[in-house]
This record gives C-alpha cells, structure tokens and sequence, in this order.
C-alpha cells in the first residue's frame, strides 16, 4: 500500500495530467468528424429503396436493386453512410374478389453488421369491401356503380421505429371514378359494376379493386 | 501467518485490476458507442424526412433542417447549400437519397 506522500504524488500527477489534456483539448483545432452513429438513417435509406422499388414493380418498371445495393456499399466507403451487408424477399400477394379484396406488396431486408442483425421491412397493403351500388348518369348513360370502402397504408418497421402512413390516391381514370377520403386511411369509392380500376398513391405505387 | 497476509495483498491487488479493467472498458465504452442527444435527434428528423419525401426538393429540404439550430452546415452533391457564418467545431451525418433513380449525396454538420 502507498503512504500519505505516495497517495499525494499520485493525486499530484492525475491533476496535472487532467490539466494537461484539457489545455491539450483546447489547442485542437475543430476538424469535422463523421459521425458512426447507426440507426434510423441507414434504416430509412434501405426503408426508401425498398418503396422506390415496390412503385418501379407495381407500375411495371424496372429497378435493378442489385445494382442499387452495389451503390450502398460503394457509398459506405467514399461516404462513410454505414450501411450493413444487405439480403431481401421481395412478396407480393393479391385477391381481387367482387365483394371485398387485398394485396400487399413487401420487402424485407436483413441487415447484418459485424455484431448485430437488423430487419427492416416496407409493406404496402390495401382491403376493400362492397358497401352498396348506386346509379351514375355519365352523358346521358345510367351506369351502375358499386361503393367500396378502402383501405390503402405503408408500414415501415425497423428496429428503431415502426411508422405508418395512409397516403393519398388517385384513381387512373379520374372522370370515371368517384373517389371520397374519410380518414384514418379509409377512403370510399365509386366504380363502374364488372370493371378493374387502377389506383396510383402519392409514391406512385399502383394497385387494383376490382367492381 | 506471513504467509496468509502475502496472499491476501495478492487477492487484494488482483481485485483492484480487475476493478480497474472494468472502468476503463466502461469508460471506453461510453466514450466509444455514446452520442450527444442533439445529433441522436438529427438522425432521427432525417430518417423521418426520407421516409416521408419522395423527392428530394432542396429548398424544402433547407427549411425543415433550419428548424434545427445544431445543423450548421450542408452540402448536397459537393455544393455547399447551407452554413452558418461561422461554423464551430462539427461532425458530420452523411447520407444518400434515392430521387428519381438516381442518388443524391447528403452531408449535414451538426455542431459537436
């Protein structure tokens, strides 16, 4: 064990050393510095392309998300934006009936990272159920109408957040749909009886309810 | 009786160094994988950006991060489009934006 003078030359050189290291600290010249937090950002990134990739699928396009990935990595390097090795199962699923119908379309991603796994997921979903028919007067035709209560939501999940959005639509024919929002992602609409009508939401991801 | 206190110094001395490993590695660990809130909150006012813009529209970009005074710089494809006058000390949250298939480079500096 250390002696009273022992223990004070041991408290004398701590203090001195803080105080070096704080007037060494000031002297430092401020140098941005990139910041190794991940979380949100790199589960919004891959939350993005998988949306940008489930619009490009549903409107026919092509999306090379291969080559996509490909760029995430080279932007790992140059950029430093830490994203971890990615793997996804894309999903889609749909079952159009006269009387009430649904599809979803989702991608699934596992992050991995040298001491964690993530899974982070995008889906796009809709449901809809027969309410009534009505009668449209379209120049001078009667056309028989059914109404439809829909429902149209995004659900992005990672481990950080889950958030869901019920974004707007519009329907490809406009003047021959009617088209009412209520809320909380439900809209009511109006097609033509033993018609197919598209949809398009604000992120251009196209889906079907059939009348 | 010399013996036993011999061992007991060692005991003794081999719990301080254990004591002693587990601060440092605490104190590494905090000092290593620990954020400011501020840049924590940044992170997160991005992420909710990117999931809710389809398009990435400068303008409007700017004024949402404005909202935060820890941003104080940016640059968006190696143009600065934002600083403060006189920037202090900063790191920098870097991230990528898909905008019409094609990618769009993002670096913020949040003060430190």
């Amino acid at each position: 064990m250390l002696n009273a003078r022992g223990q004070i030359l041991l408290l004398a050189i701590a203090l001195f050393t803080a105080t070096l290291l704080f007037i060494l600290s000031s002297m430092n010249k401020p140098t941005p510095k990139l910041t190794k937090y991940v979380g949100e950002l790199q589960s919004s990134i891959i939350l993005q392309i998988s949306r940008e990739y489930v619009s490009d699928t549903s409107m026919g396009r092509y999306l090379d998300l291969e080559g996509l990935i490909n760029d995430l990595y080279d932007y790992n390097v140059s950029h430093g934006i830490f994203i971890g090795r990615l793997s996804y199962l894309y999903s889609n699923y749909t079952d159009l009936d006269v009387n009430n119908g649904y599809g979803n379309y989702t991608l699934t991603w596992n992050v991995s990272y040298p001491y964690l796994e993530n899974k982070v997921r995008f889906s796009f979903y809709w449901n809809y159920s027969f309410l009534n028919y009505y009668y449209r007067n379209i120049e001078g035709i009667v056309v028989k109408y059914s109404n439809y209560s829909l429902y149209v939501e995004h659900t992005y999940i990672c481990p950080q957040f889950k958030v869901i959005i019920h974004p707007c639509i519009y329907a490809v024919e406009k003047k021959v749909v009617d088209i009412k929002y209520v809320g909380n992602g439900v809209w009511i609409i109006g097609i033509p009886t033993n018609t197919i009508q598209k949809f398009v939401d604000e992120y251009e991801i196209k889906f079907k309810v059939k009348g | 009786m010399y013996c036993g206190d011999e061992e007991m110094r060692h005991i003794e001395g081999i719990l301080i160094t254990i004591i002693y490993l587990l601060f440092l590695a605490y104190a590494y660990s905090s000092v290593r994988y620990s954020f400011p809130n501020h840049i924590v909150e940044v992170n997160r006012a991005l992420a909710y950006y990117i999931i809710i813009h389809k398009h990435l529209v400068v303008e409007d970009f700017l004024r949402y991060l404005k909202n935060n005074p820890s941003i104080v710089f940016v640059k968006i494809n190696n143009r600065v489009v934002y600083s403060t006058i006189n920037p202090e000390s900063y790191t920098t949250i870097n991230f990528v934006f898909l905008n019409n298939s094609r990618w769009i480079e993002v670096i913020i500096g949040v003060k430190c």
